[in-house]
């Protein structure tokens, strides 16, 4: 009975836990992915947008129709909101006020897929190549 | 039996800091829970998160939440930084509490809403800013907690911090908490309550909250060996949780708890270190360093110009430290004086002799004159080397500038031989290590080397030269010290840690890091999340005096304490 006890213990807490534990890693489109929720999502500054790709947890692009999501993004010390939209297929868009350096920029997202909770993630842009 | 169990598994599980939010929909490709982490029962609400730069533990009581932001590779609270929190589209910035570093405090509506919360946490401080991402757990029974506590604990808790003697009675009812636990623990667990009562009694003084929590059950001991302790602990919300260690092995240390400690951490690095080995020497005096004053004849001390020198007293080199008045016995004296005696006599008579000569000059031969006057003079210098044999004394002058270091003599005494070492002079700018090497070939090899004495003084020490004769089977060697502290004295024994030819990889700590385990095996405390630390059995090297070279059981990256190691070891 212990040993039940612990496993449901265990099972209950092993939950995902925050996005940075996974350590770098690079994803198709050359940004930092991270895990929200069970998906992946993996985030790109293209000039003054950035963009949201959303995949399960096997990398299979999801489609994001009636999905929301919202950045608040770090440069520079300043913090700002970005709506995102989505954008077709597994994207997500949003255009941010970014200025001309891109270094040490940090993003938080709060997605939320369609009939789901909202579930956050987040990146650190520092040297993904920008 | 069973429902009660579940029911407390549940509640583990429940008041975790892990977010616990989103579905967990289990898919392959990697593992999103991670590594199953060892269940830490928080007893209040509790947020922990981490990134490169920041460490933030935001704790919930009642409608306040507390916010600890330290630094992520240190483990320093973080003073003056911009703290941001949003949650639920409502964006709160936290004030800093007054009389603490690196503690910021805010409000919100939101906080005494059931349910999971997601954060957002802001931090902006003088060099680094991040954003910071973690979900907060507010339990359905949380809300009695006093909404006004927030100003209560902060006033106490300030108090406390700011008036050194409270925070002195805080830790010291802590570690009474500690050490009683540890006594009690050897009868029976119903006593091992009381003693973790206690602890929590002393962490309550600590952290200045003082919410009272008698009555309530502290069921750490009851039958279930398997559960983890505290985890009767959700009915305790409002009172701190204390430090303690967990059934792997593991520390709890909650962020009050680290801050009181003073614990610190460094980022384990990879380095190319030299090979060592530890030998036992002692501080010697350089022979040219040093000196003795020593009587050429027996006589009685009298003390010199400046009175007799003492032990610590500094000396010129040439400066009279005593005299000797030589010891004549009475046949000696009596020869003496019937010697000068004699002289004087004879002194007269060639006195009037020579004259007399000088007046009849011209009149006498020359050579008679001449004659006179030689045995004149040779009779003067006569009666001068006689008649001071009685009364001049010796001089005894320090050989050497430095310190004396002993004196055998007292005014008056009489010294016998020449053997008798009357002063002992030691130069403390010239000291020198002798050590004692038992295989010839590290001998051979030492280049360099460093050395420490027992309060932790460290010299560096550069090699003069090692003897070829065998002293006790070991070769002795002799080390110049480079920058010799205050405070050295001669036969002071010293660790020496000489580096040898080659190179060995590790991470270098500083000694305070490596502690002793339960077992007696060296540990090293890895700061793992941001209030576990787990013991990593290490094995070191001596790299000098104090730091050593961790050769394995440390990963690269992981931040390991360096100060309180020691304190983090006492938590039971």
């Amino acid at each position: 009975m212990k040993l039940s006890s612990l496993l449901i213990a265990a099972a209950l807490s092993t939950t995902p836990a925050m996005a940075f534990a996974h350590g770098p890693s690079v994803g198709p489109h050359g940004g930092p992915v991270a895990d929200a929720g069970s998906y992946h999502a993996e985030l790109v500054l293209q000039g003054n947008d950035i963009v949201l790709y959303v995949t399960d947890g096997s990398d299979k692009p999801v489609d994001v129709t009636g999905a929301k999501a919202e950045a608040t993004i770090l440069a520079n010390k300043q913090t700002q909101k970005v709506t995102l939209e989505p954008a077709g297929a597994n994207t997500l868009k949003g255009p941010a006020n970014l200025s001309a350096t891109h270094d040490g920029v940090k993003v938080v997202t709060a997605l939320t897929m369609p009939g789901q909770k909202p579930v956050q993630a987040r990146f650190d842009m520092g040297h993904a190549g920008h | 039996m069973i429902p009660r169990r579940l029911s407390a598994a549940a509640m583990i599980a429940a008041g975790l800091a892990a977010p616990a939010a989103t579905p967990v929909a289990a898919h392959e490709g990697h593992d999103h829970g991670d590594a199953p982490k060892p269940v830490i029962a928080a007893t209040v609400p509790t947020l922990e998160a981490s990134s490169a730069d920041f460490e933030l533990v935001a704790v919930s009581r009642g409608g306040t939440l507390l916010v600890y932001l330290d630094r992520f590779a240190t483990n320093q609270p973080v003073t003056g930084a911009t703290v941001e929190v949003s949650a639920d589209g409502e964006t709160v910035t936290a004030l800093p509490v007054s009389g603490e570093e690196g503690v910021y405090r805010l409000q919100a509506g939101w906080l005494s809403k059931p349910g999971p919360h997601d954060l957002t946490v802001s931090v902006t401080a003088a060099d680094a800013a991040d954003l910071l991402i973690g979900t907060l757990e507010i339990p359905a029974d949380a809300q009695p907690a006093g909404a006004g506590g927030g100003h209560g604990v902060s006033a106490i808790l300030g108090q406390v911090r700011n008036d050194p003697g409270l925070l002195l009675g805080a830790v010291m009812v802590f570690l009474l908490g500690v050490l009683t636990t540890i006594a009690l623990t050897q009868r029976g667990r119903a006593r091992a309550a009381a003693g973790a009562a206690l602890i929590g009694l002393g962490l309550l003084l600590a952290s200045g909250a003082a919410f009272a929590h008698g009555g309530e059950d502290h069921s750490h001991g009851d039958d279930t060996k398997g559960k983890v302790p505290g985890v009767a602990a959700p009915a305790l919300y409002g009172a701190p949780d204390s430090p303690r260690r967990l059934p792997d092995g593991s520390l709890y240390v909650p962020k009050p708890s680290q801050r009181l400690l003073a614990v610190r951490t460094t980022v384990a690095k990879p380095q190319e270190a030299a090979r060592t080995v530890q030998l036992i020497g002692q501080v010697v005096a350089d022979p040219n360093g040093g000196g003795h004053v020593q009587a050429t004849q027996s006589g009685r001390i009298e003390p010199g110009e400046r009175g007799l020198p003492y032990v610590g007293q500094r000396v010129e080199a040439g400066q009279v430290l005593a005299a000797i008045a030589p010891a004549v016995n009475v046949v000696d004296r009596s020869g003496i004086q019937q010697q000068i005696a004699t002289v004087e006599q004879e002194l007269v008579i060639a006195e009037s002799r020579a004259q007399r000569l000088r007046k009849l000059e011209g009149n006498v031969p020359q050579r008679d004159i001449d004659e006179a006057e030689a045995n004149l003079n040779g009779l003067r210098k006569r009666r001068a080397a006689l008649s001071p044999t009685l009364t001049t004394k010796e001089a005894l002058r320090a050989p050497i500038t430095g310190i004396v270091t002993a004196n055998n003599v007292k005014a008056g005494q009489v010294i016998e031989g020449r053997d008798q070492v009357l002063f002992e002079i030691v130069d403390p700018s010239r000291l020198m290590v002798e050590a004692l090497a038992f295989d010839p070939r590290v001998a051979n090899a030492i280049k360099t080397a460093t050395a420490a004495t027992a309060d932790g003084a460290n010299l560096s020490l550069e090699l003069l030269g090692s003897s070829l004769a065998l002293r006790q089977q070991a070769i002795p060697l002799l080390f110049r010290i480079s920058n010799p502290p205050s405070g050295l004295g001669v036969g002071q024994p010293v660790r020496l840690v000489a580096q040898i030819q080659g190179t060995a990889s590790g991470i270098v700590l500083p000694r305070q890091s490596v502690v002793r385990g339960a077992s007696g095996q060296p540990i090293v405390w890895q700061h793992e999340s941001p209030q576990r630390f787990v013991a990593r059995p290490v094995r070191t090297q001596a790299l000098d005096g104090n730091t050593v070279l961790v050769l394995a059981g440390v990963e690269p990256e992981a931040r390991i304490v360096t100060e309180g190691a020691g304190l983090l070891n006492q938590v039971r």
